[in-house]
């Protein structure tokens, strides 16, 4: 057979690979052995691959420390704790169950009050008596205002036709 | 407790016991976190460990990813294998560090490794010294073959290798299509045959 096995194709290499790893059952494992020891291509590729396998398993893993867990909770407790700082302010308080229905009355007593404070009308503001606006005449404003009058008087009396010229 | 909750409870529980756990934590069930924590802490140290190979780092990303799992517990929806979305998380983790080792790495200079040496994984000195080192030497070059991969490529071939993940889920924990993982895979191992031939 020659050294291109179409076995060597992706689907035929998924076969292979999983040979190698013995994770076949056992039906397709005995018809793709038959077909390995027909085919030097997978001979030599599945002996090739076998090696890599029992070299990688030749790398276990360190043993996980004893004291893993406990770290992992530790952590949790301090996440748990630094959350709720305010309550670990009022721990104290909070044991002495007698205190609680106080707590949440003193609590609601205060929403009250800061509703009521917000709800309250704004009182008009009163002018500052920098802002209270004086009325000042001037004379010559004044005096110009009254030969205006006078002199639409005039023109009034010259628009009449009834009216003799003075 | 809302009957909705319940209602999905029932519905997964048959199907995933993790997505039960997830949901009764949801629920405000504190103690369901323990046996998802026993179940899956060392298959997530081990992927971490090797994908980052520092034991230290591995637990402390480790402990990230379970207190992630914790803290979104309240947004938790049971829409993916429970599974799938640790390993998310933990290789979104060990990306995060080696891309931020990179670059330390590059500011300590090429003489300084951020990896553990490997000498802590003596498991058995008693035939003769000679041994482990022999042992040690073949080691290393396992794991700098491992290292010697794309990130992608690492994920992929930990995860099918050592915790015996299935193609689509490799895929969804990568975010890929399966045939993007199949080709990662064959051109991963690949390179690992190359590299490791000479130690056959």
């Amino acid at each position: 057979m020659a050294m291109d096995c179409p076995m060597r194709a992706p689907d035929g290499m998924e076969l292979l690979l999983g040979y190698c790893a013995r994770r076949l059952d056992l039906e397709t494992a005995s018809a793709l052995e038959g077909h390995i020891a027909a085919c030097p291509a997978c001979q030599v590729w599945t002996k090739s691959q076998s090696q890599v396998w029992t070299a990688l398993e030749a790398w276990e893993p360190a043993p996980v420390s004893a004291d893993f867990d406990r770290q992992i909770y530790a952590r949790l407790q301090s996440e748990r704790e630094g959350r709720g700082w305010w309550r670990t302010l009022l721990r104290p308080w909070l044991r002495l169950s007698g205190l609680r229905p106080a707590l949440s009355l003193g609590l609601a007593g205060l929403l009250v009050v800061v509703a009521f404070w917000m709800q309250k009308p704004k009182a008009t503001p009163s002018p500052t008596p920098n802002q209270t606006q004086t009325e000042t005449l001037d004379p010559d404003r004044l005096e110009k205002a009254l030969d205006d009058v006078d002199m639409l008087r005039q023109l009034s009396l010259v628009g009449t036709p009834d009216t003799p010229l003075r | 407790m809302p009957n909705r909750v319940f209602k999905d409870m029932a519905a997964v529980a048959a199907i995933e016991p993790d997505a039960e756990l997830m949901l009764r934590l949801k629920a405000g069930d504190s103690a369901s976190f323990a046996p998802l924590l026993a179940r899956h802490r060392a298959p997530v140290i081990h992927f971490l460990y090797r994908m980052v190979q520092n034991q230290a780092v591995a637990e402390e990303l480790a402990q990230e990813a379970f207190l992630r799992v914790y803290r979104a517990r309240e947004s938790y929806e049971p829409t993916a294998k429970f599974t799938t979305w640790l390993f998310r998380i933990a290789l979104h983790l060990a990306l995060n560090h080696l891309r931020d080792a990179r670059g330390e790495g590059a500011r300590q200079g090429p003489g300084e490794r951020l990896e553990d040496s490997g000498e802590r994984e003596m498991p058995d000195p008693a035939p003769t010294i000679e041994q482990w080192l022999l042992d040690q030497a073949r080691l290393e070059e396992v794991r700098g073959a491992i290292r010697a991969l794309s990130e992608k490529q690492r994920a992929a071939v930990i995860l099918h290798k050592y915790q015996e993940v299935e193609y689509s889920q490799i895929a969804r924990i990568l975010g890929c299509s399966e045939s993007a993982v199949k080709s990662l895979l064959f051109r991963a191992y690949e390179t690992l045959r190359l590299r490791l031939a000479h130690m056959a």
